[in-house]
């Protein structure tokens, strides 16, 4: 029996009168026009989520606050926070530079595919870093304000404290591991489709 | 860059160009993406370009870029797809050379290939222009091995939609 490929490929080759022919004046201009690919998305996303926890950072305290947490000595852990926070942000940006630099087209495609799932896991893991900081400050402060609690608060019972605590900081988590889903999502379904695919040939 | 690599690039860009339009034909749907995956691919290929050494020859460097592009940087825009018969995309061949049994076998397998995944559409369009397992595992970065027996199984997927 004839191979079916074959047959196919003796064909392949007619198609090339019916293909479409662009000369060098309609080329010109598409060098000028901007990339849309994932890699360039996952860029720009990455790079908005490192400047959304920047700004998270410098987010102004009210007096009120800053007073409540000189009394409590919390101004010590807050200086350590931010010390531990800036390091982590130094650390991933460059990480996740240089895994960026690393994505080049002329790679093959299964290390193509790794290097921009692997620059998408340096944000995916900035992201945990903070959100562990964000719920270590919030034990912290939420322990400190059970043993010294406020004259304000004094009627607020402790189960509530702790409710609320862990409540906002699931809800907290919930949004960005939604946003997460989504935006990625939509972006990477296919790339990670395709390479699990190339890995599943490699079992 | 400068305006001679400029030059060089476009013609080399337009002396290949079939490379580019046979995998636009077999990643999308209709004119309008079509023309977008050509663009996406020739930005890549623009931005590699500094990159080529010419130890190569174009056509081999530009089929990984090309297909790295179609199968992982490009993103589909859903508004655009558009559904169209393979007829009038790919099935433009001189069928008055076959019997009709034969076109009529080349439309189904055309059909079948159109509708593998993104990876055995890739494993089929290199086997197609004539590529050995080599560069096919080379540009896929699979090995040679595997893409032998994943182009087996391919065949024999496509045997089986011929003789049900």
């Amino acid at each position: 029996m004839i191979d079916e490929l074959e047959l196919l490929k003796q064909d392949w080759k007619k198609q090339e009168g019916s293909l479409p022919h662009l000369e060098a004046k309609d080329i010109y201009p598409m060098l000028l026009k901007k990339s849309s690919s994932i890699v360039k998305w996952i860029f720009v996303i990455s790079i908005a989520e490192f400047l959304f926890w920047l700004v998270i950072t410098f987010m102004p305290l009210d007096p009120e606050t800053i007073k409540f947490m000189e009394e409590g000595h919390l101004k010590t852990f807050n200086t350590i926070l931010l010390s531990i926070q800036f390091s982590g942000l130094a650390f991933f940006m460059v990480w996740f530079y240089k895994n960026y630099r690393k994505i080049q087209s002329t790679d093959s495609a299964r290390v193509l595919m790794s290097n921009i799932l692997n620059t998408r896991k340096t944000v995916k893991y900035y992201i945990w870093f903070n959100l562990t900081l964000f719920a270590i400050s919030l034990i912290v402060v939420f322990s400190f304000l059970i043993n010294h609690t406020p004259e304000k608060y004094a009627d607020i019972n402790h189960t509530y404290l702790i409710i609320a605590s862990v409540g906002v900081s699931a809800v907290f988590i919930g949004i960005l591991w939604l946003f997460y889903r989504i935006v990625y999502g939509i972006l990477a379904r296919r790339l990670e489709a395709n390479y699990k695919e190339l890995k599943r040939l490699e079992l | 860059m400068t305006k001679a690599s400029d030059k060089e690039f476009v013609v080399l860009l337009e002396e290949n160009q079939n490379i580019v339009h046979k995998i636009c034909r077999l990643y999308t749907n209709g004119k309008d993406q079509h023309n977008d995956l050509f663009q996406e691919i020739t930005i890549q290929l623009w931005r590699a370009f500094p990159k080529f050494r010419g130890d190569a020859k174009f056509s081999t460097w530009m089929y990984r870029v090309a297909l790295n592009t179609a199968i992982t940087l490009y993103r589909k825009s859903k508004r655009r797809i558009q559904t169209q018969d393979y007829d009038s995309v790919m099935y433009k061949i001189t069928a008055d050379e076959y019997d009709d049994t034969v076109e009529e076998q080349l439309k189904i397998m055309y059909a079948a290939v159109k509708e593998l995944n993104d990876i055995d559409k890739a494993l089929v369009f290199l086997y197609l222009e004539d590529k050995n397992y080599s560069e096919i595992s080379e540009t896929l970065g699979i090995t040679e091995v595997n893409a032998r027996v994943k182009m087996n199984r391919v065949k024999g997927k496509l045997r089986k939609i011929l003789n049900p």
